[in-house]
């Protein structure tokens, strides 16, 4: 499925066509590989366990207002490659095809230092908020937070580089620093923080002493060093960028995330669940924007979600979700800003399966009316699937 | 500066008590261990669980507190047979103590030797919720645990071989103390032995055959599935209560459906305690047995 925010954001790179072939033809190879040599969590390559699973994320959308434009894909694909590497490194990796492209979501390693420190190198979903850590079809919606969506692409920030993080030892609350330094942070379609994007966050997770109540809350910082340059994209005849995405230098980008669960005494699977994400990014406009005006004051861009769900067992759930955000440099485009209200349901037959349905109420200040959507969301997974956190 | 003073001292003479008083560190991932370490380890250990009486082990959110907690650990003691697969893979690699890792010195996987009943001959996601390794519940049935209570005991004299022959002698204690308590049920059961019995989730298992009842069928049509109408309702129709005595099942499974095959088939509802910790009087690895025997011999002599 794809919202008007993210319709407006899924144009390609021309140049990242050529990597498409590349990683479509070492996907399939290194898939066929595992899938000959590898088995979930059993003895794999030279009798060393390797965890290998697959899993896959289809969704149904139909607006109401134009059933015409109504459609059913394959959103996600994606294999998951992870184990120990020696008693020092652990290993994982994430190969998906999301929306038509190939890619390597995940390649990182990662080793415990004294002190109580930890290292990750490669490429990962950066520590930036919460959501930004967690794949697409774990989301506790059927469809991503607009604030995500739009600010982070539809497809978070991944980033190549590592970062070290800090744990302090109390146990109650905890508290954990992440520092990290990136290469540069993309995703497949191409939206990029320039220079050398340093990330902080701070976060500390409490649980009450009968362990009813457990609260996860999260501060994270972005910015980058060194030279800005938001030109990667293509430029028109008359000298302007017709790519709209990434028009601007993203100054720094800052979030406020909260998770809240409530499980009743001597429940194991009923509870509450509430969550949300605060963000909001600095910029300065490009002049080559193709919708650049002179005086035109880009401004900051700024936007939240909040939900709540409430599993009546480990079966069924209900939830709501508001979403108020800006567009990515909706000063460029007139201040646009989304709001939506929208509930769901959701079983879950296994672990590996789960079904969602889910209802949206669209107000979109770019569009004249309200819009009314329904989406069906199906996740399926084989083999193995990293943990979930908290 | 005097206050400075003042203060380095008093860390430095609270670090010199708590070494004093050092206690062997130790966590687990359920209630059922930690009482197992209690046994073996006695004064010498000083045991938190991960997962609280009445949580589902098989279903648990990673969390940086368990992270912390593992990470402060002198020893981690896990269940086993993939009970804690969804969660303690992430936890474990987490923790900033590479001693309490899985090959580390203080790490135990309780299972390790425990002959598993009802291990799979092939395994598929179309068989439900399996474990490959076997039925992952034997702290149920205190003669089963001995093996985990032994590597349990070998942990804690690789961590503190100092206090070796304290934890020899209160395994051995153990192991006697649970072979008179299970022959003593054992006997009080012989007049029913083979009784048929319905089960929610193969939860005590371990328990009902050595006690020589006999599962004759579950309300899970598959492990870990919710059962339909249609199943519901063939378990009603199929049984009598000259087939089965009773129902028994788990807390935090949904009653209502117990109740209703057990009404429907006209048999009691057991409802047992999973875990120590969890009803009154289930405070220790052997007392939850016996809470759970004499639930089911009430049952049975109604």
């Amino acid at each position: 499925m794809q919202s008007k925010t993210c319709e407006y954001f899924s144009n390609r790179y021309a140049h990242q066509q050529r990597w498409v072939g590349i990683f479509r033809t070492a996907f399939i190879s290194l898939f066929l590989f595992c899938m000959v040599h590898g088995a979930s969590s059993s003895a794999g390559l030279a009798g060393t366990p390797i965890n290998i699973g697959a899993g896959i994320d289809l969704i149904f959308a139909l607006p109401f207002d134009d059933t015409g434009d109504s459609e059913f894909e394959v959103r996600a694909f994606e294999l998951n490659i992870g184990a120990p590497v020696d008693p020092f490194f652990d290993m994982l990796a994430t190969l998906s095809w999301h929306e038509g492209e190939f890619d390597l979501e995940e390649a990182w390693a990662s080793a415990v230092l004294p002190g109580g420190f930890k290292v990750l190198l490669g490429r990962e979903f950066i520590p930036f908020g919460y959501l930004n850590r967690i794949h697409e079809h774990d989301f506790p919606q059927a469809d991503q937070p607009f604030v995500i969506e739009g600010l982070t692409t539809d497809h978070g920030f991944i980033g190549d580089g590592g970062h070290i993080e800090y744990l302090a030892p109390f146990i109650n609350p905890t508290l954990t620093i992440n520092v990290g330094i990136y290469n540069n942070i993309q995703h497949s379609i191409g939206r990029r923080i320039d220079g050398f994007p340093v990330l902080g966050r701070i976060q500390s997770y409490m649980q009450s002493g009968d362990g009813t109540h457990s609260l996860l809350m999260g501060a994270s910082y972005l910015s980058s060093i060194g030279s800005k340059d938001p030109m990667s994209g293509r430029l028109d005849g008359d000298g302007k960028t017709s790519d709209r995405r990434a028009r601007g230098k993203i100054n720094y980008a800052a979030g406020f995330d909260l998770k809240y669960k409530w499980t009743p005494v001597g429940q194991t699977y009923r509870g509450l669940t509430l969550g949300g994400e605060y963000l909001f990014f600095d910029y300065d406009a490009y002049e080559n924007h193709v919708d650049y005006e002179p005086g035109l004051d880009a401004g900051d861009d700024q936007g939240f979600y909040a939900y709540l769900e409430w599993d009546f067992n480990r079966f069924w759930g209900i939830g709501y979700r508001y979403d108020n955000t800006d567009i990515l440099f909706s000063s460029i485009l007139d201040d646009a800003r989304i709001n939506a209200h929208s509930i769901y349901g959701q079983w879950r037959p296994t672990e590996f399966s789960r079904l969602r349905f889910q209802y949206q109420y669209l107000n979109d200040d770019r569009e004249a009316d309200a819009e009314h959507h329904l989406m069906v969301q199906s996740t399926f997974f084989i083999g193995w699937h990293p943990p979930h956190r908290f | 500066m005097k206050k400075t003073i003042i203060f380095l001292l008093m860390i430095i003479i609270s670090a010199g008590l708590s070494v004093a008083n050092a206690r062997v560190r130790v966590t687990t991932t359920t209630t059922d261990l930690a009482s197992l370490v209690e046994i073996i380890g006695g004064d010498l250990v000083d045991v938190t669980s991960l997962s609280r009486p009445l949580q589902d082990a098989h279903y648990l959110d990673a969390t940086p507190g368990m992270v912390v907690r593992i990470s402060r650990s002198d020893m981690f003691v896990e269940n086993g047979f993939e009970l804690e697969m969804g969660w303690i893979p992430e936890v474990l690699r987490e923790t900033r103590n590479r001693r309490v890792r899985r090959g580390g010195v203080g790490h135990v996987d309780a299972s390790s030797g425990i002959q598993a009943i009802q291990v799979p001959e092939r395994i598929h996601r179309d068989m439900g919720d399996v474990h490959p390794s076997g039925n992952p519940h034997y702290t149920l049935e205190p003669v089963t645990s001995q093996q985990a209570a032994r590597n349990i005991a070998n942990g804690l004299i690789r961590v503190d071989g100092d206090n070796a022959e304290i934890y020899r002698r209160n395994l051995e204690q153990y192991i006697e103390d649970s072979n008179r308590i299970v022959s003593k049920w054992q006997e009080k059961f012989e007049p029913w032995k083979g009784a048929g019995i319905i089960i929610y989730h193969k939860h005590f298992d371990y328990m009902l055959l050595k006690l020589g009842l006999n599962i004759v069928d579950a309300i899970e049509p598959l492990p870990g599935l919710a059962p339909s109408a249609g199943h519901v309702a063939g378990l009603i129709s199929g049984y009598n209560p000259e087939t089965v005595r009773f129902v028994m099942m788990e807390p935090w499974h949904d009653q209502r459906v117990g109740k209703q095959v057990a009404n429907g088939i006209g048999v009691p509802l057991v409802v047992g305690c999973p875990t120590v910790g969890s009803c009154d009087g289930a405070d220790c690895i052997l007392s939850l047995f016996e809470t759970n025997a004499q639930k089911l011999f009430d049952a049975l002599t109604k």
